[in-house]
């Protein structure tokens, strides 16, 4: 075989190695291409598991641990208590919370029979009823950033 | 919803710069988490993961992630004595360089009539999806 055969053959066989990598170049881009607009926007990967559940039912008061809640426009509910639905206020309207009063996150609320139960150290249970229809209606003072529909 | 992964990052860093006087309530978890006042307690992996998510699948009920949720001094308060503390917000906001953010809101996506999607139980699984960028 002389140098100029093997020259020959060589650039041959490079043609046909050039033809098969862009060719694969081809491909790949294809690929990347429908990976990039065919796929879902995004996709879900799994991150964890649901630890605790819990319900304040008074505004600053005592948390309730639950293991199963609805998820409601205002907010979460489970077993008649829903989260943050009732709120401490003054005579004169203004909301009551553990930023002026800190201990009130000693105090716990419950439900049952139509009343609600007021506890906390040092004091007697307080119950109310829960629908006050002959009751008149107080506007009250908020002086919150709200989220509506948000779950804490 | 906060995050278990960054309740352990921030009781780390409380640990470290303790200085003894009010240490004792802080390294206990249950008594962290408390002090968030959040509605879910996720066991992630990652610490402050949640604040690169869009959308969260749990169990079968999809969340759009509406906003970090801004901390301040209310986390101070112990929630067994009604006292205040410096921590864990001194820590945190050591740590996040002036954003105090600690968890996020969620806000209910699921249509209304899909029956039984709307209900969260410990124990389920969580799915996100993260930010487009």
């Amino acid at each position: 075989m002389d140098l100029k055969e093997l020259a020959a053959n060589a650039l041959a066989q490079n043609k046909k190695a050039a033809l098969l990598v862009g060719a694969a170049g081809a491909a790949l881009l294809g690929f990347g291409l429908g990976y990039k607009y065919m796929r879902k926007p995004e996709k879900a990967v799994r991150v964890g598991v649901v630890s605790q559940i819990l319900i304040h039912p008074l505004k600053s008061g005592k948390a309730v641990p639950v293991s199963v809640a609805e998820c409601q426009k205002m907010g979460l509910k489970s077993g008649g208590l829903e989260d943050r639905h009732w709120l401490v206020v003054t005579e004169e309207g203004n909301m009551v919370t553990a930023r002026q009063e800190p201990r009130l996150v000693l105090v716990s609320l419950s439900c049952r029979g139509g009343h609600a139960y007021l506890n906390g150290p040092d004091m007697e249970e307080l119950k109310f009823p829960v629908k006050h229809p002959d009751n008149p209606i107080l506007n009250c003072r908020f002086h919150i950033t709200v989220v509506l529909n948000a779950i804490y | 919803m906060i995050n278990r992964a960054s309740v352990k990052l921030i009781q780390d860093l409380m640990s470290s710069r303790q200085d003894g006087c009010e240490g004792d309530q802080l390294l206990d978890t249950h008594s962290v988490i408390r002090r968030f006042r959040a509605n879910l307690v996720i066991a992630g992996a990652e610490p402050f993961e949640e604040d690169n998510w869009s959308h969260l699948i749990i169990g079968n009920t999809r969340f759009m992630v509406a906003g970090q949720c801004g901390r301040c001094q209310m986390i101070g308060i112990d929630q067994d004595t009604g006292t205040k503390t410096k921590e864990p917000l001194f820590s945190l906001s050591a740590y996040r360089a002036g954003k105090v953010t600690f968890g996020v809101y969620l806000s209910h996506q699921s249509p209304e009539s899909s029956t039984g999607a709307n209900v969260l139980s410990a124990g389920s699984l969580i799915q996100a999806e993260p930010h487009k960028y």
